[in-house]
């Protein structure tokens, strides 16, 4: 008889979720469904609103990356008055990405993670939290929290607060970095970059003892998405879609991300309130593909950055052409955290970012103009992978129609398979094991999903796992957080 | 002496920004050695800070349909904390502190009742009533702390 196992809520990840995990009359797992059961609407409330409100609006999707959805939001204004912003408010909001980039990687690495990763996956829940995680490895933990603040801090300087900063708009941005803070920034750097490198290493100290857990975690081949620079260069704010598959080859380049309609289709599922975008040329379910961390590193040609560069080296020696375990996010994501430091130093080093003296006159931050074009995309890469945010608006500049996919969202059918997969290998009986739990869970957790962010809902998310007979009758039920 | 006051709260939705008014206006008050942070949330990002104080005062909303309108208790470290998210409460931010660096100040926890959780309402009257009282206790327990020669522990 067929079963299904449900696991609702699921932990340590933002948003609300269940897991359905359904058995076949032989036991065997035969589908599973990561069910995701929030549902806010700013695609439907956000019509009738004034452009200029957008970015204030959508960055409110979330607060772990607010930034993301600023940035994105700021972009389709910039195409809908038709400006080129100027070059120093370009640079401005990359350093807020990146500090975006910093933040939110520390919080899944340091904080959401690290405790599976560190005190292994068998260990007791009850001790598989912070505080075990303070005694086996206190300056880990301390560094990691600092290193989050940091980036949070520049967010600050930048836009006034750490979440939901108004500031970037449509044009560009509201305000210069001031002397005092590009100076503190620039003395933490060095803190900064031994925080991830420390980490890199003690992850890489543990490569060999997950080599096992890794060929199950959502290990399969897939597409990946995501923006690279001109020379293929890993990126974060700007350039152009590239697409790869699972052996690495290069099967899209040089798409323009405002036409991603054109390569993005979005399929829905009754039982899910997150759509599934797949690749329009392999239609769906056959077009999955990836976005985020593990995907950018697979993409780019090269990171750009002098210490990431050479981690990226060591990093695709994990795959043979591409890196498809999706246990590897972690990892990429720890890269991603090296290369935002040494972006965000290299910045600051920038003539149109240095402090000017009274006589010299503050860079232009803003293009100003009016509603030129009635619709705009602005894309740019979220910590979770690519964000597209799509605005139609009338001659007033009043939104008629939004459109957004968003990081996590791209990642639905990934997540679905990974779940499968892992299920596949833990689930042996009808019983819910706490091995199982835990690495469905973290399965999930790997991708560092963002569900406040991709349906576009809120609230934490806990785990709540029910086993189901093919009656329909509940075998085994568990519930976490 | 060294004095963290913390009021968190929504800023947005009415009487849920009461300890952060209540922190601002200690702010103003001031007064030397004391600290003022407004905050949507607590953090795990504060540990450090509050490591480095001698006494901590959070100031927070109370939604419950009877009490009395300003609550002063003790925090205490909790006897448990399951993950290090993005939000938490004064005793699991307290734990983690104790946790981290090792040692904790004296902690005490001020939550006024709150009535109006309205989207962009003001405090509701009676909110802002207890937020003055709030002040008050507030401006005694930095009194009794200096006149006491509290140190951290």
């Amino acid at each position: 008889m067929t079963q299904t196992i449900v696991i609702d809520p699921v932990t340590r990840v933002e948003g609300h979720a269940k897991i359905t995990i359904h058995l076949d009359d032989s036991g065997q797992v035969k589908d599973a469904r990561f069910h995701v059961t929030e549902f806010r609407g700013f695609e439907r409330f956000c019509e009738g609103r004034p452009l200029w409100e957008m970015p204030g609006l959508t960055s409110r999707i979330c607060g772990i990356c607010p930034v993301s959805h600023l940035l994105a939001s700021a972009k389709a204004g910039d195409a809908i008055l038709a400006v080129g912003i100027p070059p120093a408010a370009e640079k401005l909001r990359r350093l807020m990405n990146l500090a975006q980039m910093l933040q939110s990687h520390a919080l899944s690495f340091f904080h959401l993670s690290a405790p599976d990763l560190l005190l292994g996956m068998e260990s007791d829940p009850a001790k598989r939290n912070i505080f075990a995680l303070i005694a086996a490895e206190p300056e880990l933990v301390r560094s990691g929290i600092r290193l989050r603040q940091f980036g949070q801090e520049i967010i600050e300087q930048l836009g006034g607060k750490k979440i939901h900063p108004s500031w970037a708009v449509p044009g560009g941005v509201r305000s210069a970095l001031s002397g005092a803070g590009r100076d503190s920034i620039l003395a933490r750097i060095p803190e900064a970059q031994a925080t991830v490198l420390h980490a890199l290493d003690r992850f890489k100290r543990l490569l060999s003892h997950v080599k096992g857990e890794a060929q199950v975690f959502g290990n399969f081949t897939s597409l990946f998405l995501g923006l690279v620079g001109a020379n293929g260069n890993w990126e974060h704010y700007g350039g152009h879609i590239r697409i790869a598959d699972g052996a690495g080859n290069i099967i899209a380049d040089h798409l323009d991300p405002s036409q991603y309609r054109e390569f993005i289709g979005e399929a829905v599922e009754p039982w899910s309130y997150l759509k599934f975008p797949y690749y329009r040329p392999l239609g769906y379910p056959d077009g999955m593909y990836r976005v985020g961390p593990l995907a950018r590193l697979n993409i780019c040609t090269r990171m750009g950055t002098p210490l990431a560069g050479s981690e990226l080296r060591e990093f695709r020696e994990q795959g043979n052409g591409a890196v498809n375990s999706s246990f590897y996010y972690h990892y990429a994501r720890l890269i991603e955290m090296l290369a935002s430091v040494e972006g965000i130093e290299r910045l600051l080093d920038d003539p149109d970012l240095r402090s000017r003296s009274e006589s010299e006159e503050e860079p232009l931050l803003r293009a100003h103009a009016g509603i030129n074009q009635l619709s705009g995309v602005g894309v740019s890469e979220a910590p979770r992978g690519t964000l597209f945010h799509e605005y139609h608006v009338d001659e007033n500049g009043l939104v008629k129609s939004v459109n957004l996919i968003i990081a996590t969202g791209q990642n639905n059918l990934a997540m679905n398979r990974t779940i499968a997969q892992i299920a596949r290998h833990y689930v042996r009986s009808p019983r819910i094991t706490e091995g199982m739990l835990n690495r469905v869970e973290a399965g999930i957790r790997a991708f560092d999903p963002c569900l406040s962010c991709s349906t576009h809902a809120g609230g934490m998310m806990s785990l709540h796992v029910i086993l189901l007979d093919s009656a329909g009758r509940v075998l085994d039920e568990r519930r976490r957080g | 002496m060294n004095v963290l006051v913390i009021g968190y709260g929504n800023e947005l939705r009415g009487d849920d920004a009461v300890g952060r008014h209540i922190a601002d206006a200690v702010s103003e008050w001031g007064l030397p050695g004391v600290r003022c942070l407004s905050a949507r949330q607590l953090l795990p990002e504060f540990t450090g800070i509050i490591a480095s104080a001698e006494l901590v005062i959070f100031v927070d909303a109370r939604f419950s349909p009877d009490g009395e309108p300003v609550l002063l208790e003790p925090v205490e470290l909790a006897t448990s904390v399951h993950a290090l998210g993005h939000t938490g409460d004064p005793a699991s931010l307290l734990s983690l502190t104790q946790a981290i660096h090792g040692h904790h100040p004296p902690a005490w926890l001020i939550s006024v009742r709150a009535h109006d959780a309205g989207m962009g309402n003001p405090l509701s009257p009676k909110t802002s009533m207890a937020a003055e009282e709030a002040l008050a206790r507030i401006a005694g327990l930095i009194g009794m702390t200096r006149k006491a020669g509290v140190s951290g522990l």
